[in-house]
């Protein structure tokens, strides 16, 4: 589907463009062979290191053990890791919740903030851990959470907690807080930008209005650049279904997520077939919010 | 206690963005229920002075005054004021309605009176079959109209508009001015109006604040500005053509005009250092007499035609009834009525007191 259309179009115009040349739909002509020709390596890659890896790993989903063809991965798949989709699913969800929240907040104050010292260092501030690989926060979140880490120490050094009572965030929780922490600046630079090229004035016409600055930043800075944060949060739940090396440091146990069991199944055992049929299931997660952001699409060209 | 309790009183107000400063020292007030117009050349500090009084820009120095009280460092929603946009500044993921009733909403007016003013101001602009489109969905002209019914329905006293008609053409321009001023009038509003258009300022103002780089250049009714200018820039700012400016010398007699060989004398006194004004449609043709000019080109505006002539080595413009049939190079007779003419210093372009001689008409 994702190579299809894009040369559909290519290939469409190309021929109505040469058709107006030449006055003749017939027989190939240079220019018609032209668009094809530009088209052509980029396909080829496409083809070569996407289309052709992903068949091969959905044939070998439905490929069992024993040989021939069957839905015995999946029941594996089910049977040993429905519990880890679930997880999977709902930290994913929450995380992206929490990462649109944050987006919007941190947006939202760079626009309507009125401390300008405050704005200006958070504009800084907000964008770096967009530099930090995945691997690296996880390492970070791991020393910053564990049971005697630096966030546990610092809450018993100020006496808000026992040192008794501390409790390790190495599990669910840590995991969400890298997410967050990793994602929420991308979108928030997303979103940010958005805001910023708005019309000025719809946000001080509000404000005359008597709205403050919460029902601004909900009313109306934040329906307009909606399509924008619906991307940037998308792109943000893909990346986190994908990432292995942040559950795999911060809560490795079970549950876990699909891609520790992915990585798990292959190299303990060796079974491409189950953890092909896992990541199966995590595309069919991320195909359904991508199918809904498109729905959505469609749905607002309908009603202009 | 003052008497002046309603209105806006602007006082020294200024502004500056570091070494910059927009606004200076600009002083005027407003009485309730008039139209002030605040008009200038692109620049001159209109918008900066609008959007203080509005609560979007603080001051950097002065003070505000509506209704009597101190708003100088209000925000913006406690003033009492509505604003239309120069961009209109419409929400573009609401409707119609929505845009309209928004302000409504957020001061948690009932529905039933909401809708009761909603239909009421959609009456008013026309856009009562409109409500449910976006402003996308809208021309130009339509969208003007729903920035003018989300200010008008939240019935402040104050409204305050930055070049609301600028997006739009001539034909529709001039159709919304009738409109607003008719608007204005009924619902007793005060106005204060940006723009930078003379035509707009004359033909709707009760009030003009003229404005020249960040300061007031000359304020008072369009008739006072018209009639008296005080300065060369204000002359020459309101009317198309603009104001004749004929550069005068000293002569035998009194001053005559620069670079003229025969030299009439068109004024008592100093000539040197002295120009002298005149608008087109007070300078008529004579059959004898007068000051001689050569034809050098007619402008046909329909009900009239502007008509350039040199004056000596001097371009002056005059307005003549109808169509002119021009006769390149052929002799002129020009002259004015000694009350149509102005004097002003050349080094400084204020107005100074001489009498032209009344025999030039
Ligand atoms: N935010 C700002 N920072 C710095 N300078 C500004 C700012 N806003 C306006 N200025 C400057 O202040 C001066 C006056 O601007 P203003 O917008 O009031 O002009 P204006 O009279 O409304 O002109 P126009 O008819 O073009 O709208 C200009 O020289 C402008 O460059
Ligand atoms: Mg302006």
């Amino acid at each position: 589907m994702n190579v299809t259309s894009p040369t559909d179009a290519v290939h469409g115009q190309g021929g109505s463009a040469s058709s107006r040349l030449t006055g003749s739909r017939r027989g190939f002509s240079v220019r018609s062979l032209l668009p094809l020709a530009l088209v052509a390596p980029a396909l080829a890659m496409v083809l070569l290191l996407f289309i052709y890896p992903l068949g091969y790993s959905l044939i070998s989903a439905f490929t069992l053990p024993e040989g021939g063809l069957g839905l015995g991965n999946f029941a594996k798949a089910l049977e040993l890791y429905s519990r880890d989709m679930v997880f999977t699913l709902v930290i994913v969800s929450v995380s992206t919740v929490l990462i649109g929240l944050v987006a919007i907040l941190i947006g939202g104050y760079l626009l309507l903030g009125e401390q300008r010292w405050a704005v200006r260092i958070l504009s800084v501030l907000y964008r770096w851990p967009l530099f930090i690989p995945f691997i690296v926060a996880a390492q970070c979140m791991r020393t910053f959470l564990a049971k005697n880490g630096l966030m546990n120490n610092t809450l018993t050094e100020l006496g808000l907690i026992e040192a008794i009572n501390t409790t390790s965030f190495l599990d669910w929780r840590g995991i969400i807080i890298t997410f967050v922490w990793k994602q929420a600046p991308f979108v928030t630079l997303l979103v940010a930008g958005a805001m910023a090229a708005l019309d000025r004035a719809t946000v001080e016409a509000a404000r005359g209005l008597g709205a403050g600055r919460l029902r601004v930043l909900v009313q109306i800075v934040v329906p307009q650049v909606m399509p924008t944060l619906v991307v940037g949060l998308i792109l943000s739940f893909v990346t986190m279904m994908s990432v292995l090396s942040v559950p795999m440091m911060i809560s490795g146990g079970h549950p876990t997520m699909m891609t520790v069991d992915m990585a798990f199944r292959i190299n303990a055992y060796g079974d491409y077939g189950t953890a092909n049929a896992l990541g199966f299931f995590s595309y069919l997660m991320t195909g359904a919010v991508a199918w809904i952001y498109l729905r959505r699409g469609i749905d607002k060209e309908g009603a202009k | 206690m003052t008497v002046r309790l309603r209105g806006i009183q602007v006082e020294s107000l200024s502004k500056s963005w570091g070494n910059t400063q927009a606004v200076k020292d600009v002083t005027f007030s407003v009485e309730s229920g008039q139209f002030l117009v605040l008009l200038g050349p692109s620049g001159c500090g209109k918008s900066t002075t609008l959007r203080m009084i509005a609560g979007l820009e603080p001051v950097s120095g002065g003070s505000i005054h509506i209704g009597g009280n101190d708003v100088t460092h209000a925000p913006p929603a406690r003033r009492g004021l509505s604003m239309v946009f120069q961009s209109y500044a419409l929400f573009p993921h609401l409707n119609v309605a929505e845009n309209i009733l928004f302000g409504l909403k957020v001061r948690k007016v009932g529905r039933a009176e909401r809708d009761e003013r909603l239909k009421r101001v959609a009456d008013m602009t026309g856009l009562s079959e409109l409500l449910a489109r976006k402003p996308a969905q809208l021309s130009g002209g339509q969208r003007q109209r729903v920035a003018l019914a989300r200010a008008i329905i939240a019935e402040h006293p104050v409204c305050l508009m930055d070049e609301p008609l600028s997006n739009l053409d001539a034909k529709l321009r001039h159709e919304m001015r009738v409109e607003i001023r008719a608007l204005q009038q009924r619902l007793g509003m005060t106005v204060i109006y940006v723009t930078h258009d003379q035509v707009e300022a004359m033909s709707m103002a009760d009030k003009v604040v003229l404005m020249r780089h960040g300061r007031i250049e000359q304020q008072g009714s369009p008739e006072e500005m018209y009639a008296r200018p005080d300065t060369v820039f204000t002359a020459t700012f309101l009317g198309t053509p603009p104001m004749n400016l004929i550069e005068l010398a000293d002569g035998a007699g009194g001053a005559v005009i620069k670079g003229m060989t025969d030299a009439s004398v068109v004024a008592a006194g100093q000539g040197d250092g002295r120009l002298l004004g005149v608008r087109p449609e007070h300078v008529v043709l004579l059959d004898e007499g007068g000051l001689t000019a050569r034809a050098e080109s007619a402008d046909y505006h329909g009900a009239d035609t502007v008509v350039t002539a040199l004056l000596g080595s001097q371009r002056i413009n005059l307005r003549v009834p109808g169509r002119f049939a021009l006769e390149q190079g052929a002799e002129l007779r020009l002259g004015w009525r000694a009350e149509d003419v102005h004097f002003f210093d050349f080094e400084s372009g204020r107005r100074c007191e001489q009498d032209a001689l009344p025999r030039v008409a």
